[in-house]
This record gives structure tokens, sequence and C-alpha cells, in this order.
């Protein structure tokens, strides 16, 4: 048995569909912008920022009647796109419905008690689910930044136990005063574009997007070719709380995990362009033997968009993986990690078979997931 | 897989298998238990008083749960499966509050549900598999079902299991199982 990879979808900066975000992509636009509205911060900041009247329209044509927030708008636009070009229903009883993000609805915290329900995460989740009759009560996962990477995970090994044949992964996060302030106060936000991987890079860009996947175990139909969800794994550094481990140490396990025999054509990395974890992802994947692969890092398109980066930058690289091509890093120039990997700087064609997709996050998380080709 | 040992904390009083192994009669609520129990245990851990109380008091429930055991010797093999409802609420609302004067990281820090799976890896060494689930209200079979997975997967043989929430309005309950793979 395998688990496929029916569609997916975008909700982001450069776009409202995996097509029109990948066009702009290839095309080296990025979605990052100087905020001067003072809506999330006093200074001006850089920020990847989903434009709120296209979201509400879009979510008023696909759904009149649903009353959400920012964030179960994203959601609902992320599913509905996705599901619109499957055969896979929520109200199936067969379909599982994974749902991950980091911070979920903290903008509301600035006018509402933190007691309130709408604050939390399963409280969105079902508001969602409810919109689409969705047979099972969502699952939800929470994890830092390794949240959408790990739901991909998760969904694939419940997929395999037979007790679901398809499952819906849909992440998202919004920008927020809240998440703003805080990654200013632990002075991890770089005042310009970031520029993973590069000898100047001084920190990371912040964003919004949501993304969502359907996944079956059914085969795709009507194509020659599919995409194959081979798994992965998830290890942590128990090393420090905030900070990367120095060696690589959970990210290289991770990385062994999902790997296993397969050979690797091309690594998405989680590349934030924060001086240490750009080189903890250097020293592991040089460590995984991997350092020859070409890899990537899309923050400087998209920015950190947190619960939902692992499924946004690993939607676009499937669709990369489907054109034959590898997107360059926006921003690198100049190389500046401890190790030789073979940072892409900019486009290029090339054969791939294999995606494997990176991701490490406060807590000392870490996660990766590869995803293969096949005929069918 | 087999249960161990199965520790339950709430109302300031902690349960292993049952039965009642420390209770606090003091008046300082959630604080007071956690600080009584953390000197009771004779510990030297520092970190244990920039914690949010979320964390500690997952922390408090795995010491109590991992006390006279050894876990296996490969730190990769051992797995976290672990669910809350209100996430990191509670430490949220603190570091919204620091945010009219200066935002302070020490409690942004905390503002994740899984920072307390990372604490316990960190305390005890444990570097498998790990997961936060949130849960409108806990579903232990579910967190069992998936624990089982992992080790069907052969790659994890011990896994500490359960529910760590602390809710804004100051609830509690910790419940972690700790399991075996069956050889």
């Amino acid at each position: 048995m395998a688990v496929y990879v029916e569609s997916g979808s975008i909700v982001s900066a450069l776009g409202f569909s995996v097509e029109e975000v990948f066009t702009r992509v290839w095309q080296g636009q990025s979605g990052l912008a100087s905020d001067v509205e003072g809506t999330y911060s006093a200074e001006p900041v850089m920020l990847s920022k989903v434009d709120a009247g296209r979201l509400e329209e879009t979510a008023a044509e696909m759904a009149p009647d649903f009353a959400g927030s920012r964030f179960e708008t994203m959601l609902l636009v992320a599913l509905q796109q996705a599901l619109q070009s499957s055969a896979v229903r929520l109200s199936d009883p067969a379909t599982l419905l994974i749902v991950s993000s980091t911070k979920g609805n903290i903008d509301l915290l600035d006018t509402s008690d933190p007691a309130s329900l709408e604050l939390n995460l399963w409280h969105s989740a079902r508001l969602v689910a409810n919109h689409f009759a969705a047979a099972n009560a969502p699952l939800i996962i929470s994890n830092a930044c390794i949240s959408g990477v790990a739901a991909m995970v998760a969904a694939q090994r419940m997929l395999l136990s037979g007790a679901y044949r398809h499952a819906v992964v849909v992440g998202a996060d919004v920008l927020s005063r809240f998440i703003v302030s805080g990654f200013q106060s632990f002075k991890s936000l770089s005042s310009e574009r970031c520029r993973p991987f590069d000898a100047r890079r001084d920190g990371l860009n912040l964003g919004e997007a949501a993304a969502a996947m359907v996944l079956s175990v059914d085969k795709p139909k009507g194509q020659k070719e599919g995409i194959c969800l081979l798994g992965g794994a998830m290890h942590n550094d128990a090393n420090h709380i905030s900070g990367p481990s120095r060696t690589g140490e959970g990210l290289l396990a991770a990385i062994r995990n999902a790997v296993g025999q397969e050979t690797i054509d091309f690594i998405s990395a989680h590349g934030t362009a924060t001086p240490y974890n750009d080189n903890m992802e250097a020293v592991a994947i040089s460590r995984a033997g991997l350092a020859h692969v070409p890899v990537n890092s899309l923050k400087s398109f998209f920015g950190h968009t947190l619960g939902a980066a692992g499924m946004v930058e690993t939607l676009v690289s499937l669709e990369a993986m489907k054109r034959n091509v590898v997107v360059g890093t926006l921003g690198y120039e100049e190389h500046g990690v401890s190790e030789a990997i073979n940072v892409a700087a900019a486009n290029f064609e090339q054969p791939l078979q294999t995606v494997l997709k990176l991701a490490s996050g406060f807590g000392g998380s870490n996660a990766a997931v590869l995803f293969k080709k096949e005929s069918l | 897989m087999k249960t161990l040992r199965k520790v339950h904390t709430a109302q300031q009083t902690v349960r292993v298998d049952g039965e009642v192994v420390f209770r606090y009669d003091g008046e300082d609520g959630f604080s007071g238990f956690a600080r009584a129990l953390y000197r009771k245990r004779e510990m030297a851990y520092p970190k244990f008083y920039k914690m949010s109380d979320m964390c500690k008091l997952g922390f408090l429930t795995a010491e109590v749960l991992l006390q006279d055991h050894k876990l296996p010797e490969d730190p990769h093999r051992t797995a976290l499966v672990l669910a809350c409802r209100s996430a990191s609420l509670q430490a949220d609302a603190l570091y919204w509050e620091s945010m009219s004067g200066i935002p302070s990281p020490a409690l942004f820090v905390y503002t994740l549900p899984n920072i307390v799976t990372g604490e316990l890896c960190i305390r005890h060494n444990i570097q498998g598999e790990e997961l936060m689930w949130v849960q409108e209200n806990y579903n232990e079979a579910f967190l069992l079902s998936y624990a089982e997975l992992l080790m069907q997967g052969g790659t994890v043989d011990s896994c500490l299991c359960g529910w760590i929430d602390f809710a804004p309005d100051g609830e509690y309950l910790a419940s972690l199982s700790l399991l075996e793979r069956e050889a």
C-alpha cells in the first residue's frame, strides 16, 4: 500500500493556488514587503501578507454563509481549493482531517479574554470541519515550526495503518502583533528580505499562509505519474528549547529515518536565514551524506509562515519536481554556512524523482518527510 | 505494548497507578504545589523556576513517572505522544501582558504547547519521535493507538504518552503513561 498526493492548494501573498504561486516563485517574485501600516509593529517590518480583500472575496464566493476569523477563513479557502480538484470528501467516514497551526486565532487575544473558547485551536478546527460536514472529528497538531511536516508524516502513518483511506491535511498561521513582537523580542527578525544560507544573513522574516493537501491510498486516476508520500520522521535535539543543536543531531536522525535507502534528488530546507538554523541544517545535511544534493530555502519568497511553512514549501517543491526544475534561493549570493552544501542560487532544470522536505523549530523539534514520483 | 506506570496530577495531588504519593494542602494553589513537590524531590534544576506552569506540570509529572526507571539506552528509541486542550494560552496571556511594556523573550519562548515536550526531552535525554496534539477533550484511546503505531513502525521501544493541560483559568491536569514495546 502507498499514500498518494491527490491535490494541493496554497493561500499566500504570492497567490491563491499552487499554479499561481509557483509561477510567481519561478519568476523570482517575493511576497515579502516592508510593512509600514503599523498593524503588527510600530516600526517598519518585512512581512509576507495575504491580500485581505482577495481573501474575503474568495471566501464569500466559496462559502457565503461561513462566518469565521481570518485564520479560519484561510483554512476554509485552502481546504476548498484542494478539495475542488479531488473526489475525496470530508463527509466520507473514510476521510481524516488534520489541522496544523502554531498559534491559530492568537490575533484575537488583542480583543478577547484569554479564557475565550474562540482562542482554542480545537474551536477553529471544529468550525471548519463542520462547514465541510466532516464525518470525523478533526485532529490537530501544534508542534511549533515542524507542525506542517509533522502533520503530513502523521497522516501517512494513519493511512498506512488502514484506519482511513483518505486524509486532508491543512496548515495555517496568520500574522499578529503577538507573533511579530515575540520574534522582535528574540531579535531574530531581519530588517531586509532574508538571505537563507548566505554569508550576510541576519535573521528571518515572518509571513502568513495556508496550505492544504489531499492524500489517498487510492491511485490517482487518468495520470501516468503520481507522487507518493513515502514517510518521514521527527526527532528532538534534547538540547535547548529555543535554539537549534549545533551538531544537528535531531535533524540528522530525522533525515536518516526518513530517507532510508532512497536516493535524494532535491532538498527543500527549513532555511529560516537565522545564523544558527541554517548552519545547523548544513551540518545535518552534510553529516547525512547529502552535501552534493541541490538544496533551497523558500523563506525569502514567503517569509516564515510557521504552521503553514512545511506544507507551503512542500507543495511548491512537489510542483517543481513535476516540472523537473529546482527553484533558486532568492537572496543567496555568498555561501555562508560551515559545510559545503549545494545551495541552489538560481533556477535550473534537472530531472527529479525524489524530494526531501526538512523542518526544525522551537522546543528542539526536527522533522523530515520524503516524496517520490511513481509511474502508475 | 504494555503500560508500566501511570501518573496523574490534578488538584494539588499526584497519584501513581491510582495511589496518592503526594498531596499539597497549602493555600498557594498550583505554584505552592509545584514548589513543594520540587523541594520534596530535592532536585537541583534551576531552569525549573523559569518554566511556564504548563511546563512545570509536565515536568513534575514526568519526574514521578520516570523515577527509578531506565529508558532505552538509545535516546532515539523513546517517543513522546502528548496532547493538551488549552495549548499554551496561559503562557500566551502572560506574554501578551508584557507586550504593553517591553515584550519579554523569556515569556515568549513558552508560548508554544510543545515547549513542555522540549523540556522533557532535555531533562531525560529523549531524542525520539515527539508530537503535541490538541484535543477538545482528552482522548486517551487515540493517543495510545498512535503510540502503538509508532512501536509497530519498529523505531520506538518506549513512550511517554498522555495529557498535559494548563487552562487559562488555572485548572490543570496531567496524566502520563509510560509505555513499553513488548518483545
